[in-house]
């Protein structure tokens, strides 16, 4: 349990500072590690209990989703709230164990992680698609 | 009203210009030309904007056509002034403000110089820090992360005006950060060099292009997808090419 809040904090801050070095403005940078942290927290919890490719999924849709909200709140693209938040999800260790599986000489297991790990990349986009989607079917002719 | 073409073309290239070099998307940068056009009740505008260039069409009375094309080269992420654009273009179409106003706004903006950008190898330096701590790292792997985020990022900034930036920068990142964490694990023998490379790596990664690629593709933006997808797979491939050779060079001279 500690260490989940632990993680979290961990990513409240790992996202702020990466918010900060894409200049993100300064009336968003509250809110997005925010978002990115409970992203973060979603994906662990369905990762833990369901399947990985649909924590992957779940958080992303959270994201997006409060990416989408914050953008009408705020009038600024959602691009700004996506971006920084969506970091902590992106399977990067995946990619690194692809990497390292190859340096190893271990061609199928970097073939099975690296398969996994598209997999978990098409459905952070699959999610990003659908949020997008319907937020431009809800929105009335405004941009954001 | 009376508006000349030539002033509403600059105004509509410096807008996606600038979308398109700070990291926007292109859907974004075509909308905003539409928008734009609509604002001023331009009979037909027309625009393709792809990761590498955009060209508009405009035609005030529907005979006569004005088309600019716009190679884009340079391409860093910087949100604030996608923010500043897509607030100068609703300002536009709501008629706050006039097309000479509205361009040289954006030139501002275009020339803009982020004077808080010395602190930003420290923010590199921490956000690695913190990703290390999220996977797995202790103490001893946040001071290594957060060192390295800040050698990384300096590192990185030289390559910055160079024809083949990502590649040069992604490439001799992976370098410097696999060769520190695997000394570091060397000679201290207990630091895991995994969540130092990984946490290190994580700010680097093209997360949002990889996933935009692949959204630009379902939403039919073909070329853009493309170009999003080969970007993303060279910043990727690199980053681990220069990471993966080191890792095997110390595998070969057994140093673990």
């Amino acid at each position: 349990m500690i260490e989940i809040f632990l993680d979290l904090i961990y990513c409240f801050a790992a996202s702020l500072f990466f918010a900060l070095i894409m200049n993100a403005p300064k009336n968003t940078l509250m809110h997005t590690p925010l978002v990115a942290s409970i992203g973060y927290l979603i994906y662990l919890a369905c990762s833990a209990q369901l399947n990985t490719t649909l924590g992957f999924f779940a958080g992303t849709t959270f994201v997006a989703m409060m990416g989408e909200i914050f953008a009408r709140k705020f009038k600024m693209p959602a691009t700004i709230f996506i971006f920084p938040a969506i970091i902590p999800i992106v399977p990067g260790f995946g990619l690194y164990e692809t990497m390292l599986a190859f340096v190893q000489n271990d061609i199928l297991s970097a073939l099975e992680i690296g398969a996994d790990t598209i997999f978990n990349i098409v459905a952070m986009a699959i999610a990003m698609a659908l949020v997008s989607a319907a937020a431009i079917k809800m929105k009335s002719g405004k941009m954001n | 009203m009376e508006i000349s073409v030539s002033n509403l073309l600059k105004v509509i290239k410096l807008a996606a210009q600038i979308i398109l070099e700070n990291g926007g998307e292109t859907y974004r940068a075509e909308e905003t030309i539409k928008f734009i056009g609509r604002a001023f009740d331009i009979k037909e505008i027309e625009s393709i904007a792809t990761p590498t260039g955009f060209y508009i069409t405009v035609s005030l009375d529907g005979n006569e056509n004005n088309t600019l094309v716009k190679r884009i080269r340079k391409r860093t992420i910087d949100l604030h002034k996608i923010n500043d654009v897509n607030q100068v273009s609703r300002q536009l179409s709501e008629h706050s403000i006039t097309l000479d106003e509205a361009l040289e706004k954006l030139q501002e903006i275009y020339k803009r110089k982020d004077s808080a950008i010395k602190y930003h190898v420290l923010y590199a330096g921490l956000s690695s820090a913190f990703f290390a701590l999220l996977f797995g790292g202790h103490v001893l792997e946040f001071f290594t992360a957060l060192i390295t985020g800040i050698i990384v990022s300096m590192v990185s900034r030289r390559f910055e005006n160079l024809q083949s930036y990502q590649f040069f920068s992604s490439i001799f990142s992976g370098l410097i950060i696999a060769c520190i964490a695997v000394f570091v694990t060397f000679f201290s023998k207990m630091v895991n060099y995994n969540s130092i490379i990984v946490g290190c790596m994580m700010p680097l990664l093209p997360g949002l292009a990889m996933t935009n690629a692949i959204r630009d593709t379902i939403r039919g933006d073909l070329i853009s997808g493309i170009a999003r997808a080969t970007e993303a797979l060279l910043v990727a491939s690199s980053l681990a090419a220069g990471a993966g050779v080191t890792i095997y060079m110390a595998y070969t001279i057994g140093l673990f």
